[in-house]
């Protein structure tokens, strides 16, 4: 979420750990065998969250209606109270596995079916805030690596970290009174789908994509900045610069690829922490997506959802992650077979 | 940075730092603004209400949307509550869980993480596999749940913020424990059989507690976004305590008319997360040039 962390937590593990440990990290089968149980772990905890809950779970949901001792049984047996805690597990785990993750206790609605309408607008906000973030930051980090030390890299580092200490929320608020109430060009909040027309569509997701684009364009620009900065050191680009190339073609070309690849891993790893910033950014715009259903789940004290909707956004985070450290391996193939270093949440 | 020869640390102690400090570069106008501000904040939020006789819950029907006076330095609300007094008890708030929940991440997880890097083996392959599971969650999504689970209280949302950022810190210390554990005067410790308590108390601990301090200070802003992000959503404290986030998030429906509802917490709320953030930067700078931690 905070890119000042990356400096400082950059040390890659290079230690050969106990034997086994390490085969675990060298071969991708294994690799494959960690991931899922880190997604069982993550299934175990999400289901026995519902253990937190101070009292019987079926009253607490239930609220006021609880009394009725009928309605109270049936809930139990909806929850699966009435068995023992394995079965319920394995009922659910089951359940989820086959795409069914029981149904809302406010709407009736299925929880598969309410996140399968929902991701989509999730899934949208996520791309268009990379998209902005890396368009803007691309150009920023290079010309604050090209003046290093001198006035555009001060300023340009200045602003990026205003917007790094600034929560998305309150740069949404900041947008939506420039943008909505100030000038007027687009709705503060509501949601237009495609049907709608593409430039209702858009002007109704681009608030909100921006407030999200704005913590990792700030992550990026600085990744990009340190990593391009120490190219342009390196021995190579001075004999490209002897052998009379031109200084746009070196920029452009020459010192782009060997910096751009700091900037690729964290743009991986930057989509599981959009996922958790829509959370907030979604519920501002009042856009209908999986993080303001999760926050609608969490008022309404929906703990089925919440369950659900956390299990989802969870193992898209881990397996996103995952990816990102496969797709390094490829993209540098000096680092199969090692890690993609160390993850910021 | 200057590119400050330095010696190894044969011996690491607190001295070898502090004798240090003379030769540190001195402070940018951004870091003593940073500071100062965060120390107004402090005494602000506990000396401004006694010395003004503010009262943050206080309605006034005469005074509703006021704009800064001699009565109400910063204005009022919707309900005519004095905003200077709601956002300095906002920021008792914000800096109580923000410090008090980073405090109990760093001392729970900088052992854990130290422990496994020190042990290796399967210490280490555990430590690490429960932190993935852990981050697996995203951290607002995390404190979210969790505090919708709990309940929503000052303790719960502190449990929440703490647990969601104490993984940070246990991979912190791993790391910059790892990078230390090929340093002679480790192996030299070891050689001569001290417990390893002893060593990771006495020879790691000292060495990586610069780097760790920065990124303390990194992680109270991130806390202090989370709570905000948290009462934002109204699963904060419970009201009426007023928090930043609860302001803006009450502010939002009078933006049209009356902005600086929400112009007084956001400005509040990204000045402290600001100062945090500087500040981070220069402690980081010095743990870096010190010779002590490796740095990135």
């Amino acid at each position: 979420m905070n890119a000042t962390t990356r400096e400082t937590t950059a040390p890659v593990d290079r230690r050969a750990p106990a034997r086994w440990s390490r085969v675990l990290r060298s071969r991708g089968w294994l690799k494959l065998i960690r991931l899922l149980a880190v997604l069982f772990m993550i299934s175990v905890l999400t289901f026995l969250s519902l253990q937190l809950l101070p009292g019987d779970p079926a009253r607490v949901i239930l609220g006021d209606q609880a009394n009725d001792p009928a309605t109270l049984a049936a809930m139990r047996h909806e929850l699966g109270l009435d068995q023992g805690i394995l079965a319920r597990y394995l009922d659910w785990i089951g359940g989820a596995l086959s795409g069914d993750l029981g149904s809302s206790y406010v709407t009736k609605e299925t929880v598969s079916s309410m996140i399968s309408s929902r991701l989509p607008i999730t899934l949208e906000l996520v791309i268009l805030s990379q998209l902005i973030a890396l368009v803007l930051a691309i150009p920023a980090g290079i010309v604050a690596a090209i003046n290093k030390g001198r006035g555009a890299d001060h300023a340009i580092g200045l602003w990026v970290f205003g917007v790094l200490s600034t929560p998305n929320f309150v740069i949404g608020v900041i947008l939506i009174w420039i943008f909505a109430v100030t000038l007027g060009w687009l709705p503060a909040n509501g949601y237009q789908p495609w049907s709608e027309g593409v430039g209702a569509h858009l002007g109704s997701v681009i608030l909100a994509s921006i407030s999200l684009a704005a913590a990792p364009f700030a992550l990026y620009q600085r990744v990009l900045r340190a990593d391009y900065a120490e190219t342009l050191g390196r021995d190579f680009i001075d004999v490209a610069r002897a052998k009379g190339i031109s200084p746009l073609r070196i920029v452009f070309r020459h010192a782009i690829r060997p910096s751009i690849l700091g900037l690729l891993t964290v743009t991986g790893l930057t989509v599981g922490v959009l996922i958790g910033s829509t959370v907030v950014v979604e519920n501002l715009f009042g856009l209908p997506g999986l993080g303001a259903g999760l926050v609608s789940a969490v008022q309404n004290r929906d703990y089925i959802v919440v369950q659900g909707m956390t299990l989802v956004i969870a193992c898209s985070f881990v397996l996103i992650n995952t990816l990102v450290d496969f797709l390094y391996g490829v993209v540098d193939p000096r680092l199969r077979g090692a890690t993609a270093g160390n993850r910021e949440g | 940075m200057t590119t400050e020869l330095t010696a190894p640390p044969a011996v690491p102690s607190g001295s070898r730092r502090r004798g240090r400090a003379s030769r540190r570069r001195s402070w940018t106008w951004m870091e003593i603004l940073s500071a100062t501000w965060l120390v107004l904040l402090v005494f602000g939020m506990f000396l401004l209400p006694l010395i003004l006789h503010l009262d943050a819950l206080e309605f006034d029907a005469k005074a509703r949307f006021a704009g800064p006076s001699a009565e109400y330095l910063l204005g009022t609300d919707n309900y005519g509550r004095d905003l200077l007094a709601r956002a300095l008890s906002g920021a008792k708030v914000s800096l109580f869980i923000g410090l008090g929940s980073t405090f109990l991440a760093l001392v729970i997880g900088v052992p854990i993480g130290t422990a496994a890097a020190y042990f290796g083996g399967w210490v280490d392959a555990v430590i690490s596999f429960v932190t993935d599971v852990i981050l697996g969650f995203p951290g607002l999504v995390l404190a979210l749940v969790l505090t919708a689970f709990l309940g929503a209280s000052k303790t719960n949302v502190m449990i929440a913020i703490t647990a969601q950022a104490i993984p940070a810190f246990v991979r912190m210390a791993r790391s910059q424990t790892l990078a230390l554990m090929n340093r002679d005067f480790v192996e030299a410790s070891k050689v001569l059989g001290t417990r390893p308590h002893s060593i990771i108390a006495r020879d790691l601990f000292p060495n990586i507690a610069d780097t760790i301090l920065a990124f303390a200070f990194v992680a109270a802003g991130r806390a202090i976004i989370i709570e905000g992000g948290l009462s934002f959503l109204g699963m904060g404290l419970p009201l009426p305590q007023p928090t930043w986030g609860v302001m803006i998030n009450e502010g939002r429906q009078y933006l049209n008319t009356d902005p600086h509802l929400i112009l007084v917490p956001s400005v509040f709320l990204m000045l402290s997360i600001l100062s945090f953030n500087v500040l981070a930067d220069r402690l980081r700078a010095d743990a870096t040039t010190d010779g002590g931690g490796k740095g990135a």
